[in-house]
């Protein structure tokens, strides 16, 4: 029995972590296949660039540079040499930025993951007490004021948000939110005491990242919890003589949290994506404003690569939070 | 319809003192957006020691929410009770309503003192905690014992309940079971810290039939074993002929005629009772014809017909009488009390 179970649970990770890989891979053609999409590529884009400062390149010398990026080549062609490197982690060279792709995504990815996780670490963790005062006295004064001020973290676009904490920051703090590092950090290399310290000056912009999730997480765990609270195991347990809040916590909230879970893996790319704005507002280095630029400039290999590395982060979190989901949920583990 | 269980002698029968729980004047309602609305009017009744009684009638007369009374698990925000349900623990009494819902002394007897069971052992475990895990809690609210203790406490309750293997079944979940092991696993949990009075809702409804009488039989023999009373509450008289020393009938939160079981089964007085007796199916009387049932249905707890609340399904009502005058309770034999104009002497 016991290995039976185990058995099941091998072959359930093995069946999602292939299919996972399949999603990957589709993703990375839709991907390379988007970004060709518009009219015109690079070197269009930056023969245009060259016109409007007065130096028109020659014909010849822009058709040297189609051959030269590989642009000649067809659509099948340029994706296989494309994804030949990317499995290899060469991503090819930034055309605006004349470096490595791998390089410069390398420098803003740290503080990229930084601000995100924050932000759903900020997210999660006022979610849930909040999630389980309204359920547990709902319709009391204090669930109306956080489902009001909810609305309003749902209803308030984060850039708004973050126009105003630049606001009251720089009016009355004299500090400039943009700003991740302390002065004496600003050119140190990496340590401890920089890493902490741009987390401290993070937490603003993941505060303002994480309000209008938790917003909805709040209103969904509100509504799981008020769903399972009424369920006949609750009352069985409290017939047995359990402590209210003890029985809550046990029983409704685990199986309230299974929706939760399932949506981890797409809160994720959402949180670096959604933080585009945010991230121009306060000007914090992330991969959000990069991705701007480089679609702007139709600089393909950054585009490209950013785009796989979001839909990569939204495929290995959907696994995750199936794993997880069958970790914590027996039914879907044994059943399966 | 075996009688499962043979009669006890009704020695300690009607002394009041020995009474397990005492109700007196029982009320219960609920605040819905249509009002008021009274599911529980003013019902008085005894749960005697080593005994079972019946509660018996009609979906929403009343009969769950007067067992959730007790266990004082009725809805907090919609529900107000009302009148006295005195428990006797060894020496001293105590007075349920007079407790906090929620207060320690109310949790102690909750799963302490009384057990309870449920109708539908699928979904009143949790999914996604073993069996083991939810006895185990139960055993440890209420005994200061270690994991290991408290499991050993669980296997052996599981094995007393005659369940096969109880071993494997503490790993298992309530969803791998058959329906009869279910319920068997809810009884264990509701028996593993040695109530006194056992309150059973419904606990063979879920059930397939033959089901149904090994699990009857089970909580007679456990009640034997354990000395228990208990409050077996049921809309099936089958189940209550079979299991029941004693039967209240239940009627639109009033109970219409109440007494021993085989008083009650031999000479029924309230039509009510009548009615639901000719009802049952019989394999020894034969009928000719159709199955009888009872005209009309039941009218709604919110509006609720003056005088006697079946007057208007009863067929032998008197006009002027029956839709006027509540009735009250009249002595037809010993403890055998109904509460019927037919049978009121004045």
């Amino acid at each position: 029995m016991r290995a039976g179970k185990s058995r099941s649970l091998g072959n359930f990770i093995l069946y999602r972590t292939s299919i996972s890989v399949v999603t990957i891979f589709a993703a990375s053609v839709i991907s390379f296949i988007i970004i060709q999409l518009p009219p015109g590529d690079f070197v269009s884009s930056y023969v245009a660039q060259l016109s409007q400062t007065g130096a028109i390149g020659s014909t010849e010398s822009i058709e040297q540079l189609r051959r030269d990026y590989g642009l000649d080549q067809p659509m099948v062609v340029r994706y296989l040499r494309w994804a030949a490197g990317a499995i290899r982690g060469d991503f090819g060279m930034s055309l605006q930025w004349n470096r490595e792709v791998s390089g410069l995504i390398g420098e803003y990815m740290g503080l990229t993951l930084m601000l995100a996780v924050l932000g759903l670490l900020l997210a999660w963790g006022l979610a849930l007490p909040i999630g389980l005062y309204n359920a547990m006295y709902r319709g009391s004064m204090g669930d109306y004021a956080f489902s009001a001020f909810g609305m309003i973290g749902i209803a308030v676009p984060n850039f708004l948000l973050a126009l105003f904490a630049l606001f009251i920051g720089f009016r009355y703090f004299n500090a400039d939110l943009g700003a991740i590092h302390s002065p004496r950090y600003v050119d140190a290399p990496w340590s401890v005491g920089r890493f902490f310290d741009a987390l401290w000056h993070m937490l603003v912009p993941a505060l303002i990242l994480a309000l209008a999730i938790m917003s909805r997480l709040v209103r969904v765990l509100r509504a799981n919890l008020l769903d399972e609270m009424s369920r006949p195991y609750v009352v069985t347990a409290r017939a047995k003589g359990m402590r209210e809040l003890t029985l809550v916590l046990k029983y409704p909230l685990r199986l309230a949290l299974n929706p939760f879970v399932s949506t981890i893996g797409l809160t994720l790319p959402t949180l670096i994506s959604g933080s585009i704005i945010v991230s121009m507002v306060l000007n914090i280095p992330t991969l959000g404003p990069l991705l701007l630029q480089a679609l702007q400039g139709q600089d393909m290999f950054l585009a490209s690569a950013i785009l796989l590395i979001l839909s990569t982060l939204a495929v290995v979190g959907t696994l995750l939070s199936d794993l997880l989901l069958s970790w914590i949920d027996p039914r879907i583990r044994l059943e399966s | 319809m075996r009688r499962i269980r043979v009669a006890r002698t009704a020695e300690n029968h009607g002394v009041n003192a020995d009474a397990i729980v005492q109700v007196r004047d029982l009320t219960v309602d609920f605040d819905t957006v249509e009002g008021r609305i009274r599911a529980v009017d003013g019902i008085s009744f005894d749960v005697l020691p080593r005994r079972t009684l019946g509660v018996v009638g009609e979906s929403g007369c009343g009969k769950s929410v007067t067992a959730q009374a007790i266990m004082r698990i009725e809805d907090e925000r919609t529900c107000r009770l009302g009148g006295s349900i005195v428990l006797r623990r060894d020496e001293d009494t105590l007075d349920l309503l007079g407790l906090a819902r929620d207060s320690a002394q109310m949790r102690e007897l909750r799963g302490g003192d009384i057990g309870f069971i449920f109708q539908e052992p699928m979904t009143s475990f949790s999914p996604v905690h073993t069996i083991g895990n939810q006895i185990i809690e139960a055993v440890r609210l209420h005994f200061n014992l270690g994991k290991p203790e408290a499991a050993q406490r669980a296997i052996e309750q599981l094995r007393d309940v005659g369940m096969p293997n109880p071993e494997h079944i503490m790993s298992q979940y309530a969803w791998e079971l058959s329906g009869g092991l279910r319920q068997r696993a809810m009884i264990a949990m509701a028996l593993v810290c040695g109530p006194r009075l056992l309150i059973a809702d419904e606990p063979t409804t879920a059930l397939d039939v033959t089901t149904q009488a090994q699990v009857l039989t089970l909580l007679a023999e456990l009640q034997d074993r354990h000395d228990m009373a208990m409050m077996l509450i049921t809309h099936d008289l089958g189940v209550v002929a079979a299991a029941a020393d004693d039967v209240a009938i239940m009627y639109l939160g009033f109970i219409v005629e109440r007494g021993p079981a085989a008083s009650i089964f031999r000479d029924s007085m309230h039509p009510y009772t009548q009615l639901l007796l000719e009802s049952l199916p019989s394999l020894t009387r034969r009928r000719r014809g159709a199955l009888k049932a009872i005209g009309g249905t039941v009218p709604r707890a919110g509006n609720r017909p003056a005088g006697c609340p079946f007057h208007t399904r009863c067929p032998s009502a008197i006009w002027g009488v029956c839709d006027r005058i509540l009735p009250g309770p009249t002595q037809v034999a010993e403890h055998h009390v109904v509460n019927c104009h037919l049978h009121d002497p004045q």
